[in-house]
């Protein structure tokens, strides 16, 4: 029976600062849990979660002691330099018990430490614990979101490797191996990890007397190289991937460095081995894996080229010819290849005629040359694969490079230095500025190159260089659009540095650039895609106080009015009653969905918005647009009435018909405005509309009215389009 | 052994009943309580009947709805199925502590087990004595009609591999504007790395020099063009970079001004390599997830630290954002589809690789130059703008200045003119066999050449002169 003594209290670590304080840092820890808690509770941007944040960011600003809280984290509670903290069940459930589910071993926190990092430490935290993915890493998340002053570090999963019971073969090689390294250590190495320290364990059977494996030993106690691949697969990713094929792909080049480590004779047998994998992938996997890993590394002198002297001939000269697909340059690769393989005599004179067979069946006709070229290319082909005893190897893949500036060479060349030239350096710095704010998950640390950006596009506007506006607001407006989902703080940040643009000065400047022509209109209307609905407001201001640029400005919005409507009709009711009509005109041109809104502009105390809107209407051009228009007929008097009258008319037949029909059943209007209805009548004849028979034998009904003739004169028109 | 009786209601009556999840580990409990009993009491006491049938129970509600439980002790901590498994319990550290004695640190019971071969099992713990060598455990378990149970010792992997370690500068006599230029780089990335500001000024008089002084010199070409027997993946790399880049910019006839902010940007293009730890930059094996980002940060850390320096050109910080980006719109950073490199950082990234290639990593030694050619040619199209990458080649020649290099005739020599008319003939300067210079120029091109050509490239012989000494 083990007899487990009690450890004896651990000599505890000085406080490093905190001598006196530990109290603030308790009360730090309990800050934390709470917030953590509001943040799992409620959404992110509720006033709890505000307040509990802050709590904690205040606490760390007002509180004495050194720059950083670090805490590491043990089973049940948190350590600050081994004096433990948060001991109370509240704490322990809401932060202890996720940063362990998380695997977060150690915590750091700086003092300076903003509301965003801490927010960003709870989410992430909440996420990691709560989630079954493996490979989440509250580290990774961190780091993602661009938090430099709360640092984690991660226990690393453990990876339990289980390589079987080992034969006494793999025995006797570890024994080999191991008394090889002893007796020749290599010089002049340093040591490094090759995977990541502690993270594999290999489970052996309890008879082998090893304390521990290395990588080589490794390597030839699982012998499959898929299964090898597997097993470092794990080690350096996340979770154990599902397909041994992939594995080995990913991870041919670590396999092959392990292989290549190995005595030379036992080296070429793994190699042998893992050639076998390859010929046994799926045949598109392995010419990818050909032409991107193994073949490349030939010229790289690498030792995952290895694997191709393990080949048998035919498939070595099938992956060799892979090159012709792979390289620009001459089939002098091939022969290069070879040499760079260090293929024996006799087996290089084997595999060349398979080459060149393949050269000749395939490759040439799939370059699509042409007789001549084809027999040039045969015949260099042989001239560049010819064995020449005497030469230790040869240059020709050299030979193979075209290194001639061609014309189109020379172009290239000539436009590259006219585009260095010609870079203009304020544009370069903006468009480095805007990718640097694309790439920084941190909006803090964007925001300098928000504002960097920002003041570099307003010296432009000052310059009047609005086409070099144009590009920047564009670059501004495509970063916004490219981190509205993944970072939206960056993404408002750069909304914001939009908005600075939005004002009466600048569009009053697009505006004379747009009346100025010559592709000025084009800038213009870019600016205006760019700057989005955002500007209206400015666009608008400037149509009050200049009525000259007012109305170039309404005509770019009527351009781009499907951009403007939304925002203009959502803000209709607090806009002066003097832009009505302007915005009457833009929903116009935006098109079917804002019916209801234009019919709400119907107003007879304003004729020129109701006229506008009535216009815009009968552009939209819908059913239910003459159906508002119908309605308002009903009420109209005077000037109302012909405008709507002249409005239906402008509706297509189709669309206005059905309208009119259900204006002209409503006799009052008919009474009150008879040649209105006559009209009326008269276009909705043009028309197949149906259930109008008894609409317009009630109008007939009215022709006794002999003391009004207008009423007479409109019912036998209706009279008449019956008996038609 | 003798079959075991169990009772009528065991064990596949409790398979079928739903019972709540148990304690994983009171599978491996019972069986070290099991083991214990065969070994104290004769094979008929009851005692030994109940326990294998509450270990029967156990094992079949874990296999109801998994193929094998695998309990994995290491270094005392329990791991059940791979994952961690925490629950404080001293009698989970007794077991703990009885199968480490054992030198059992992993015990794996798979689907279809019966209530023998775990009763084998335990008696077959009793009897072990956990001694390493001889049969194997598995084999033994075997002949006892074990098959559905293994046992097994958990030792860590040592995942240490030996590197080459290369000088982490060059050595030997230098052009002295080359070592100076070396030295003003060295102090400008330690400044950077430590924390502090980049000096703008300092690194204008670090151009200056490299472009009035050390590319006037043959012997700091020689320096930079050959292959280099050292690891330097920072200030070395830069300054070599930047002459690289004033190579190109002067072939492509780049004008003065625009030359200047080339070699700036080369100079600094790497300069966020100092806020990526050192360990991570020479790793030679396979970088995890988050080292590989940190690598590719690089750009990203650099073109930061440069946008927020003041008194540099506007194209320096865009090329160190830019310079592993493609010609086809990979690489990195991620800038969105179709965003190409600027035209300075294609001519950074052509020197980039193309020192990067030549020079010594841990992992692999320098690439001969002639081979680098036929590297970047290979890439040109793809990551690189071929048009440079010929333009650079033309320039260099595949044996550039400063290369040793074995003739057809057996003799070493180094490379001290080249002609881009015929890249493969260059004019060397033969060394006696004991590697000391011979004033004897041999114009491979020319009537002294006719019977000589160049076989390979060669590591400098022991005790050849300085490239000084000889160019």
């Amino acid at each position: 029976m083990t007899v487990v003594a009690a450890n004896p209290e651990p000599e505890r670590e000085p406080l490093a600062g905190w001598t006196g304080r530990l109290e603030a840092a308790e009360a730090f820890v309990l800050l934390l849990a709470k917030a953590l808690r509001q943040v799992h509770a409620y959404p992110l941007r509720s006033q709890v979660v505000i307040d509990a944040v802050n709590a904690c960011v205040s606490h760390l600003v007002v509180t004495d002691g050194p720059d950083e809280i670090s805490l590491s984290v043990s089973p049940d509670t948190l350590l600050l330099h081994d004096h433990p903290l948060g001991e109370t069940p509240f704490v322990r459930h809401e932060l202890t018990r996720r940063f362990r589910r998380a695997r977060v071993a150690h915590v750091r926190i700086n003092r300076d430490a903003t509301a965003r990092d801490l927010t960003r430490l709870c989410v992430n935290l909440l996420r990691v614990s709560e989630s079954a993915d493996r490979s989440l890493s509250v580290a990774v998340l961190m780091a993602e979101d661009g938090v430099e002053a709360v640092g984690v570090e991660v226990t690393l999963r453990r990876e339990i490797l289980d390589v079987g019971a080992s034969g006494s073969s793999q025995r006797d090689l570890i024994a080999y191996e191991r008394r090889r390294r002893e007796e020749s250590p290599p010089a002049n190495t340093r040591t490094v990890h090759l995977f990541p320290p502690h993270r594999g364990w290999i489970r052996l059977d309890p008879a082998e007397s090893w304390e521990s494996i290395t990588l080589a030993e490794l390597a030839i106690l699982v012998e499959d190289p898929t299964a090898l691949a597997g097993i470092l697969e794990r080690l350096v990713g996340d979770s154990a991937p599902a397909d041994g094929d992939r594995s080995l792909e990913r991870r041919f080049s670590d396999v092959s460095t392990l292989f290549a480590g190995l005595e030379p004779r036992l080296s070429g047998m793994m190699f042998a081995k893992l050639a076998r994998a390859v010929l046994a992938l799926d045949p598109a996997r392995r010419q990818e894996l050909l032409k991107r890993t193994v073949l490349p590394a030939i010229f790289d002198g690498r030792s995952e080229a290895s694997v191709l002297r393990a080949f048998p001939d035919p498939e070595l000269a099938e992956a060799l010819c892979l090159l012709l697909k792979v390289e620009s340059a001459a089939p002098a690769l091939v022969a290069s290849a070879m040499d760079q393989l260090k293929l024996e005599p006799e087996r290089r004179a084997s595999v060349l005629p398979l080459v060149a067979e393949i050269i000749e069946a395939r490759v040439t006709p799939m370059l699509g040359l042409d007789r001549g070229t084809e027999l040039a290319l045969d015949q260099q082909a042989r001239r560049l694969t010819r064995i020449e005893p005497g030469e230790r190897r040869s240059f020709i893949e050299l030979a193979g490079c075209d290194l001639r500036l061609d014309d189109t060479a020379q172009e290239v060349i000539a436009s590259v230095c006219s585009g260095i030239r010609d870079t203009d350096g304020t544009m370069a710095e903006i468009v480095c500025m805007t990718n640097l704010v694309l790439l920084q998950p941190n909006p803090e640390v964007a925001e300098a190159f928000v504002t960097a950006a920002t003041r570099h596009a307003a010296a432009l506007v000052a310059a009047g260089r609005w086409t070099d506006v144009a590009t920047t607001l564009e670059g501004f407006a495509r970063v916004t659009g490219l981190l509205r989902e993944r970072r939206p703080e960056v993404a408002t940040l750069v909304e914001s540095a939009l908005l600075t643009f939005a004002t009466p000065d600048f569009v009053a400047g697009l505006m004379a650039q747009h009346r100025q022509g010559s592709g000025g209109e084009a800038v213009a209307l870019r600016v205006i895609d760019a700057m989005g609905p955002a500007v209206a407001p400015a666009l608008l201001e400037l149509v009050q106080s200049d009525a000259t640029a007012g109305s170039v400005a309404v005509g770019l919005m009527c351009e781009r009015a499907p951009l403007f409507a939304p925002a203009l009709a959502g803000s209709l009711a607090s806009l002066p009653r003097d832009l009505r009509h302007h915005v009457a005109r833009v929903l116009g041109h935006a098109g079917a969905g804002y019916e209801d809104c234009l019919g709400a502009m119907l107003d007879r105390t304003d004729e020129r918005t109701t006229r506008e809107a009535l216009r815009a209407l009968s552009r939209i051009a819908t059913g239910a647009a003459a159906v508002h228009v119908a309605d308002a007929a009903r009420h109209a008097r005077g000037w109302m009435t012909t405008a709507i009258i002249e409005a239906l008319l402008r509706f297509p037949v189709e669309a206005g018909a059905p309208a009119i029909r259900d204006l002209l059943a409503h006799r009052p209007f008919v009474l009150a405005n008879p040649e209105a209805a006559s009209r009326v009548i008269a276009r909705v004849a043009q028309g197949r509309v149906s259930n109008l028979e008894p609409v317009l034998r009630d109008v007939w009904a009215l022709r006794f009215r002999f003391w009004n003739r207008a009423l007479v004169r409109t019912a036998r028109n209706a009279g008449a389009l019956v008996s038609r | 052994m003798t079959a075991t009786r169990l009772p009528s209601n065991s064990p596949g009556s409790v398979a079928t009943v739903a019972e709540p999840a148990i304690d994983p580990l009171l599978v491996v409990r019972e069986l070290v309580s099991l083991r214990r009993l065969v070994g104290l009491y004769p094979a008929d006491h009851p005692l030994i009947g109940e326990k294998l049938r509450e270990l029967d129970a156990a094992v079949r509600r874990q296999l109801d709805e998994q193929p094998e439980l695998q309990v994995d002790i290491v270094r005392g901590d329990v791991h059940v199925d791979g994952e961690p498994f925490r629950q404080e319990s001293r009698a989970h550290a007794h077991l703990i502590a009885e199968l480490t004695e054992l030198g059992v640190q992993s015990v794996c019971i798979r689907h279809g087990v019966s209530a023998d071969e775990l009763r084998a099992t335990a008696e077959f713990l009793w009897r072990y004595d956990g001694k390493p060598g001889g049969e194997s455990v598995q084999e033994r378990l075997q002949r006892e009609g074990v098959r559905h149970v293994s046992l097994g010792r958990i030792v860590p992997l040592d995942t240490r591999w030996a590197s080459r370690k290369w000088p982490d500068a060059p050595d030997g006599a230098l052009d002295p504007a080359y070592e100076e230029a070396l030295g003003m780089a060295q102090e400008a990335f330690h400044r950077v790395s430590s924390g502090g500001d980049l000096d703008a000024g300092a690194v204008r008089d670090t151009v200056q020099l490299l472009i009035q002084r050390v590319a006037g010199s043959h012997v700091a070409l020689g320096h930079v063009l050959a292959v280099k027997h050292y690891e330097n993946l920072t200030w070395c790399h830069s300054v070599n970079v930047a002459m690289l880049s004033l190579l190109i910019g002067r072939q492509v006839r780049l004008d003065p001004e625009s030359i200047v902010s080339l070699v700036e940007a080369a100079l600094l293009h790497d300069i966020g390599k100092t806020r990526v730890p050192l360990e991570v930059v020479q790793k030679p094996g396979a970088l995890d997830r988050s080292e590989r980002k940190l690598i590719e940060a690089h750009a990203t850390y650099g073109g930061e630290i440069l946008a927020g320096t003041g008194g540099l050109r506007p194209l320096t910080a865009t090329v160190a954002l830019e310079h592993h980006r493609w010609m086809t719109g990979g690489g990195y950073p991620d800038l969105g589809a179709g965003v190409l490199p600027h035209p300075m950082s294609q001519i950074v990234s052509v020197a980039d690789v193309y020192e990067a290639l030549t020079g010594a990593r841990s992992y692999k030694p320098p690439t001969p130059p002639e081979r680098a050619c036929v590297i970047l040619a290979r890439i040109a199209g793809e990551q690189l703008n071929a048009a440079l990458v010929k333009a650079f080649i033309g320039t260099i020649t595949f044996f550039p200045i400063g290369s040793f290099v074995r003739t057809s005739r057996d003799e070493v020599g180094v490379v001290v003119r080249t002609s881009s008319e015929d890249p493969l003939r260059p004019v060397i300067m033969l060394l006696r066999d004991d590697g000391e210079a011979v004033m004897e120029e041999v114009d491979l091109a020319g009537p002294g050449g006719e019977h000589r050509h160049i076989v390979e490239s060669v590591p400098a012989p022991e005790g050849a002169p300085s490239l000084g000494d000889i160019l």
